[in-house]
């Protein structure tokens, strides 16, 4: 029994906590998502003139809830108004579209993002792998056949960090510095973290020493892109719930996040999606995760047993028998069950991981 | 085991649609946690 357990044997409360616009003010995301298609913007000579918050309300509102999709639907979307009237502009690679959109220097109006993303017709309920599926049929369909490559490299696996986009949109999430330590390879250019940089934290001080003087358990879960478990190859999952939580001060706590049920998914043959929230598997990772303070394999392979097996192992047989009543507060800022993964799957991608 | 749901809803939008299932409702995460705490 730890002691955490063993300091409330009648009454057992512990927390979860969960990250976006609870601990945090996650303004990061969006501010990567503008820096990565000004990035390709100013490759085609273009100036900046990323979506803006009503615009990017319409991308999520539209099935593509993940940067990942949405970035390379803009960069599409202004390659295809660029060579519109000069198709001879799509070249066979998309290093050499985009040197060809800046030589040509065409004079554009700024793309209306919120009509593009209405014109490829994907809806809320589609899952995130297949909102960039419908964007690469939409454009093919709209383009000449020479332009499938560029568009294959832009959309077809959004999920890899070789997707150019995606690769792109990594280094202004994790900072460059952080980059070749999740990739495995080199950074391509220099830039600070916009998720440090940009994301307000909301725990205040007070509170924080208010959580650690009650010494509940407690733990952080997102579904966030986090680390797997401490000593697994690490390779490819970006530790973007870790980068929270060192931001409010609480990087001891355990976290339980997307990397860590994707790892759990892994040794099971599973799809990462059918453990992460709303899935009472991370749930449960999370509560045995806060019972031995630690995002251990043990606390993962027990919220499995638990709750596709209807066992009870450790840590949750000592917390039945230690304790009279147990009761899990879970703070949220949206009722369970409703909430989308805001990014599925796509920062375990990674060279390693594929 | 029970399950107590604290919600955290910075913006009205959030707090109305939090509120039919929260069973403690707090405009940040700070007094979220002093609520809890004041009633744990």
């Amino acid at each position: 029994m730890t002691a955490h357990m063993s300091a409330h044997m009648s009454a057992q409360e512990i927390f979860l906590l969960d990250v976006d616009s609870v601990l945090v003010r996650p303004l990061g995301y969006r501010a990567a998502l503008r820096a990565t298609v000004d990035h390709f913007r100013a490759r085609m000579g273009l100036r900046s003139d990323p979506p803006n918050d009503a615009e990017i309300d319409e991308f999520e509102a539209h099935g593509f809830g993940s940067e990942w999709h949405s970035v390379p639907v803009c960069v599409a979307g202004t390659l295809a108004q660029a060579a519109e009237a000069r198709p001879d502009l799509w070249r066979g690679t998309l290093d050499e579209t985009l040197a060809a959109v800046a030589e040509a220097a065409p004079d554009l109006p700024r793309p209306d993002y919120a009509a593009l993303v209405h014109a490829i017709g994907a809806d809320a309920v589609w899952s995130d792998m297949l909102a960039p599926r419908r964007a690469l049929a939409y454009f093919a369909a709209r383009t000449p056949p020479h332009a499938r490559p560029v568009l294959d490299a832009l959309l077809a696996r959004t999920y890899d960090v070789a997707s150019p986009a995606t690769r792109v949109f990594q280094h202004h999430t994790l900072g460059s510095a952080r980059f070749p330590a999740t990739y495995g390879i080199a950074p391509e250019f220099e830039t600070e973290s916009l998720l440090m940089a940009m994301d307000e934290p909301l725990l205040a001080p007070e509170a924080r020493a208010l959580l650690r003087a009650a010494r509940l358990p407690y733990a952080v879960y997102t579904a966030r892109p986090s680390l797997p478990p401490a000593g697994e190859d690490a390779t490819g999952f970006a530790p973007e719930a870790e980068m929270a939580c060192a931001l409010v001060g609480l990087a001891d706590a355990p976290v339980i996040g997307y990397g860590h049920v994707a790892w759990l998914a892994q040794q099971h043959g599973a799809h990462p999606d059918a453990y992460v929230k709303p899935s009472p598997v991370q749930a449960l990772a999370a509560v045995a995760a806060a019972l031995v303070n630690a995002a251990s394999p043990v606390a993962l392979h027990a919220a499995l047993a638990v709750a596709d097996a209807g066992a009870l192992p450790e840590p949750f047989a000592a917390l039945q028998s230690g304790a009279e009543t147990v009761r899990i507060s879970v703070f949220e800022d949206t009722p369970a069950g409703r909430r989308r993964s805001r990014r599925p799957g796509r920062r375990c991608a990674g060279p390693a991981s594929r | 085991m029970t399950v107590r749901v604290v919600g955290v809803g910075m913006t009205p939008i959030k707090q109305r649609s939090l509120a039919p299932v929260a069973d403690i409702l707090a405009a940040d995460v700070n007094e979220a946690l002093r609520m809890a705490l004041d009633g744990s």
